[in-house]
């Protein structure tokens, strides 16, 4: 088992009422998963996977990962296991736009502590994998969407994360783009990292290996265990 | 890593070019201002701080109580020096500097050839004893203990000899009355500027009489003494009085006509004090110093002006960073995002400002190079572009850059550190509302400071134009004053027949004072029944002309004339003079008797003077001394034969009658060139001080709102690209352009209001105290606080309206395109 959640709470208070972003919600990922996550905008995907990547804190409930209680850590513990454990992708590529191709991909490292050489080499592995070696030293506004969601896309696995979270990945790429993109995650899957994603696309969450639905911060069926 | 973090700050800086200039600029501009202002007050301090040997020695100077006012004198009686070391055991050594006449300026010839040279003073033999010297050639011993031997500078000797090794015996020739020759008897290394006196040559008062006559009551002697190790200078200062009481006594009572018990319960005194060497150049401000010294509350102010133009030029780096927090924000949730702790991002951030605070420097330095020979012509300083090479400047760029690096890097830093990621990437980020209110303040803080200069500027230069402006009560304008003019001797009235004749000329006039040169005598003037109450003033001679010349207004009875011989026994008083003595309404005819030696008949007989007229007092001294009793007495039984002559010359006619005055001289006084000043020159030169004060004062008020409105004009841009789309929309419901103008500049325009009324009061307390140091002085009145309000609120709308008017014409629907 990879993660666990157990009866997540999450909301904001507004005017006085509770507004519930997700609720009473459990999940199970096992280690190799492709877990696609659906549902209309406001459903609470993106939130979902905010708390799954430890960006966000949650009110209520237990979510464990690998094991151990993500809800009992303090502030530190979390962001080491975050940076170690996952990787993110975004609708948006979220590139830093002063930073080249190589620079981006380049970041995560930084913060792991990963020797020089050592980075040198994993960056230039990612290149030649994506195919982007020729594109290493553009600046992202440089690049075409599909380039620049295919550079996000390395930056994330980058630091061999076990979970990926991908949020809307192609929403902003066009059909073929997208079909790429997907085609990607499928072979990442192939060699064993975990992926959740949340999308809109019936055809994208076809990709993953289950599809569970989200209506207002619930699921719309009950998630295998 | 760091690397990453140098790049991308680096592509940062080029991407937004006008942001980048506008922050490196700034603080540019303020390291530059800091580093001229640190070196004038290092150069400043470093005078006489070299004397390592200085510690034990003290110049005494004197507080003298009359009965109606004080002054505070540099020089005091010359007979203390010696006196008081025979009497102390606290005393080590003892040494009298004085002022040679005509202020240190002589004619000197060797052999045949002539020069005039400056900066003469005599000195004891003592004096090598306590200002030790880098003597090149002859002995410390032997330098000034025989009579008529004179000490060159380096610099003198190569002028009269080529070489200084030569100097040691060769035979000088003073053009003084008796023509003594004197003995070149050392040669010492040029005397340091940084010193708070200087000479170019020192005779000794070795065997000359009139040095070692009793006086206890002249002021003449610089005296300096040095205390033994470990002896207390209080312990000097109290033993003074007994001093005073055995070996005065005897002079108060031939001066003044009374013993001193009676002199002293007359509210009259003397209070000697010592001043530690070191500090005589900041510190003291007597009359008769030995140069203009240094200030120290200048340099306190200087030293705030520095940090307030740094910390302008840091919040100007602090609000356009934290306004364009938005831009970066992205950034900041992305590294979040992979794995980036907070204070990694600090460390991003704070290295960012470091690098923009070195690339500063660097343009602090070329500004320097710049402001050098500005800041010169008004500190009257000498720095070179290479006093940036020393160590210490070296160390001081260094101190800046860390210190702008930090403090401008330290705020921004943790605010945008703080950043949530989640926020940011969902792009519910609502940009430029981070630290606004901490934005204006600092606004309001930059203006408050710019306007409270500009107060500064405005008062200060008020009070220089009434110093130097009509209301002195006489005549400033047109008016040449000549000098040496009693080398004319016999030959002065024929002199001032043919200055008279000269077309243009409306008057001249023989004296031994003129308003602006310090050389009025003291004197002491009673009426012959209270003969032990006299009062003192200041004492001048002059011919019949004087009044005319200078437009002085009599109040009573009339000035000097021709057509009475008897008014070689007249006197005029100001009408201070007349209030003092008690004379009544109608003083005319009064008798009036002085023990001054000079204007009383041989061996002592006393001459009766009579009052012959009263002057409106006018302001023959600067205006920093209240008017004090003047007593003028005629020229006439000395023939007329005064030092000064001043020529009152019509409009626009000065030019030819110079020409033909020197003419006229040069018949006249064939050896010796014309020299001359103007009279509103030399009364201009009282207040050089507040003249520099007035040229520093604009200066840094110009900078700092210079920076200010830098700074300004940033954040105005920057607000206004926020409000692109508002704008659009506005202009879109027919909103003019003056609206949006108004609405953009609105905020500004409030916070610079508020910075004026912070700044208001401060300034007026400032300006108020300074004006203390004036017995005459201008009111603060409220039109100046209008003026600088004005000033800063029109410079702030231009600033801001130009970026707001660019915005506004903009045509919406492209604005409206962008979102």
């Amino acid at each position: 088992m990879l993660l666990e959640l157990n009866n997540i709470f999450k909301w904001v208070t507004q005017g006085g009422n509770r507004v519930f972003l997700l609720k009473h919600l459990d999940l199970a990922v096992e280690q190799g998963d492709f877990l696609s996550v659906m549902g209309p905008s406001g459903s609470g995907k993106s939130t979902l996977l905010h708390v799954l990547g430890m960006l966000d804190d949650f009110n209520e409930g237990e979510y464990y990962f690998q094991g151990e209680p993500v809800h009992g850590f303090r502030d530190k513990q979390r962001a080491r296991f975050q940076k170690e454990h996952i990787g993110f992708v975004f609708q948006a590529y979220h590139l830093i736009d002063e930073l080249t191709v190589y620079e981006n991909i380049e970041t995560p490292l930084l913060y792991q502590k990963v020797s020089s050489s050592e980075r040198k080499a994993l960056v230039a592995d990612m290149l030649d994998r994506f195919g982007i070696v020729g594109k290493k030293d553009l600046f992202p506004a440089q690049l075409s969407g599909g380039q620049q969601q295919l550079v996000g896309v390395a930056r994330a696995l980058i630091g061999k994360p076990r979970l990926l979270l991908a949020d809307e990945p192609t929403g902003n790429l066009n059909s073929r783009q997208s079909r790429e993109i997907m085609e990607l995650f499928q072979e990442l899957n192939a060699e064993g990292t975990t992926i959740i994603q949340a999308t809109h696309s019936e055809t994208n969450a076809a990709y993953g290996s289950r599809t569970l639905h989200l209506l207002d911060g619930s699921w719309t069926s009950t998630p295998e265990p | 890593m760091i690397r990453n973090y140098l790049k991308i700050a680096w592509r940062n800086l080029m991407k937004h070019k006008a942001y980048s200039l506008i922050n490196i600029f700034g603080l540019a501009m303020g390291a530059a201002i800091c580093l001229l202002i640190v070196l004038y007050i290092q150069s400043e301090r470093s005078v006489d701080a070299w004397r390592t040997d200085a510690d034990n020695v003290y110049r005494m100077a004197l507080i003298r109580k009359y009965p109606t006012r004080q002054s505070s004198y540099a020089i005091i009686p010359q007979s203390f020096a010696q006196t008081v070391k025979e009497e102390l055991p606290e005393v080590e050594q003892a040494v009298r500097i004085f002022n040679f006449i005509n202020n240190g300026t002589l004619q000197i010839r060797y052999g045949d050839q002539k020069f005039e040279e400056t900066k003469v003073l005599l000195a004891d033999p003592t004096f090598f004893a306590i200002f030790k010297s880098n003597l090149l050639y002859g002995s410390e011993e032997k330098a000034l203990s025989e009579p008529n031997s004179i000490v060159l500078s380096e610099r003198t000797a190569r002028k009269y000899f080529g070489d200084p090794a030569r100097a040691v015996g060769q035979v000088l020739i003073p053009e003084l009355n008796d023509e003594q020759p004197l003995v070149v008897s050392a040669v010492v290394a040029d005397w340091p500027e940084a010193s708070h006196f200087t000479f170019n040559a020192l005779v000794s008062t070795a065997g000359l009489d009139n040095f070692e006559e009793e006086n206890y009551t002249g002021f003449s002697a610089h005296t300096y003494f040095r205390l033994h190790a470990g002896a207390s200078p209080e312990k000097v200062e109290a033993a003074m009085p007994g001093i005073i009481r055995k070996f005065a006594a005897g002079s108060i009572q031939r001066s003044f006509y009374m013993p001193i018990d009676e002199f002293m319960a007359a509210g009259n005194g003397y209070t000697y004090f010592l001043q530690p060497l070191k500090k005589i150049y900041l510190t003291s401000h007597l009359e008769n110093e030995l140069r203009v010294n240094g200030n120290e509350t200048t340099l306190y102010i200087f030293g705030l002006v520095a940090i307030f133009i740094l910390f302008i030029a840091c919040v100007n780096f602090i609000n356009l960073a934290t306004a364009r927090a938005s831009e970066r924000a992205k950034e900041v949730g992305i590294r979040k995002t992979f794995g980036s702790e907070r204070r990694m991002l600090i460390f991003q951030f704070i290295s960012e400002s470091f690098l923009i605070s070195l690339l500063a420097m660097a343009v602090a330095v070329a500004l320097f190079a710049l402001l050098v020979p500005v800041f010169n012509d008004i500190s009257g300083k000498e720095f070179t572009f290479a006093a940036l090479a020393s160590p210490g400047a070296v160390a001081l760029l260094v101190v800046f850059t860390c210190i702008t690096g930090s403090l401008a890097g330290i705020y921004p830093a943790f605010v945008l550190s703080s950043f949530s990621p989640i926020l940011v990437l969902r792009g519910r980020f609502k940009s430029g509302s981070h630290g606004r209110s901490i934005r204006s303040g600092l606004v309001v803080f930059q203006f408050a400071i710019s306007v409270i200069l500009i107060i500064c500027t405005l008062v200060v230069n008020r009070q220089m134009d009434y110093m130097t402006g009509e209301r002195l009560g006489f005549n400033t304008e047109q008016t040449v004053i000549l000098e040496r003019t009693d080398l004319l001797g016999e030959n002065t009235r024929a002199f001032k027949n043919e200055l008279s004749a000269i077309r243009g000329v409306l008057n001249v006039t023989g004296s031994t004072a003129l308003p602006g040169q310090q050389n009025y005598f003291g004197v002491s003037w009673s009426t012959p029944d209270k003969r032990n109450e006299p009062i003192t003033g200041r004492g001048i001679l002059v011919d019949e002309d004087y009044a005319d010349a200078l437009s002085l207004e009599l109040v009573k009875g009339r000035f000097f004339s021709r057509d009475f011989p008897t008014d070689s026994l007249g006197v005029v008083l100001n009408e201070k003079a007349a209030a003092e003595l008690g004379l009544p309404d109608d003083p005319i005819g009064q008798r009036l008797i002085t023990p001054e030696e000079f204007l009383n008949g041989p061996e002592g007989t006393e001459k009766t003077y009579h009052v012959i007229g009263v002057v409106k007092d006018f302001h023959y001294q600067s205006l920093h001394e209240p008017i004090t009793p003047l007593v003028f007495t005629s020229g006439a039984p000395f023939n007329n034969v005064l030092g000064l002559t001043a020529i009152h010359v019509e409009t626009g006619a000065m030019e030819p009658v110079l020409s033909q005055v020197k003419e006229v001289w040069s018949r006249f006084v064939p050896e010796k060139p014309l020299t001359f000043q103007f009279l509103d020159q030399t009364i201009a030169n009282q207040y050089d001080t507040e003249a520099t004060a007035r040229k520093v004062f604009t200066f840094f008020s110009f900078i700092t709102i210079f920076i200010a409105c830098i700074g300004l004009l940033g954040l105005a841009a920057y607000t206004t690209r926020q409000r692109v789309h508002e704008i659009g929309v506005r202009k879109v419901l027919g909103a003019s352009v003056g609206n949006i103008v108004l609405m953009l500049s609105r905020n500004f325009i409030r916070l610079v209001g508020i910075a004026t009324l912070v700044a208001v009061p401060v300034a007026w307390y400032f300006m108020y105290r300074w004006l203390q140091n004036f017995t005459y002085r201008i009111d603060s009145s409220w039109d100046l606080f209008v003026w600088a309000s004005a000033i800063s609120l029109a410079t702030a709308f231009l600033t801001i309206s130009f970026q707001a008017v660019r915005a506004a014409v903009q045509n919406p629907v492209k604005s409206l395109r962008t979102e």
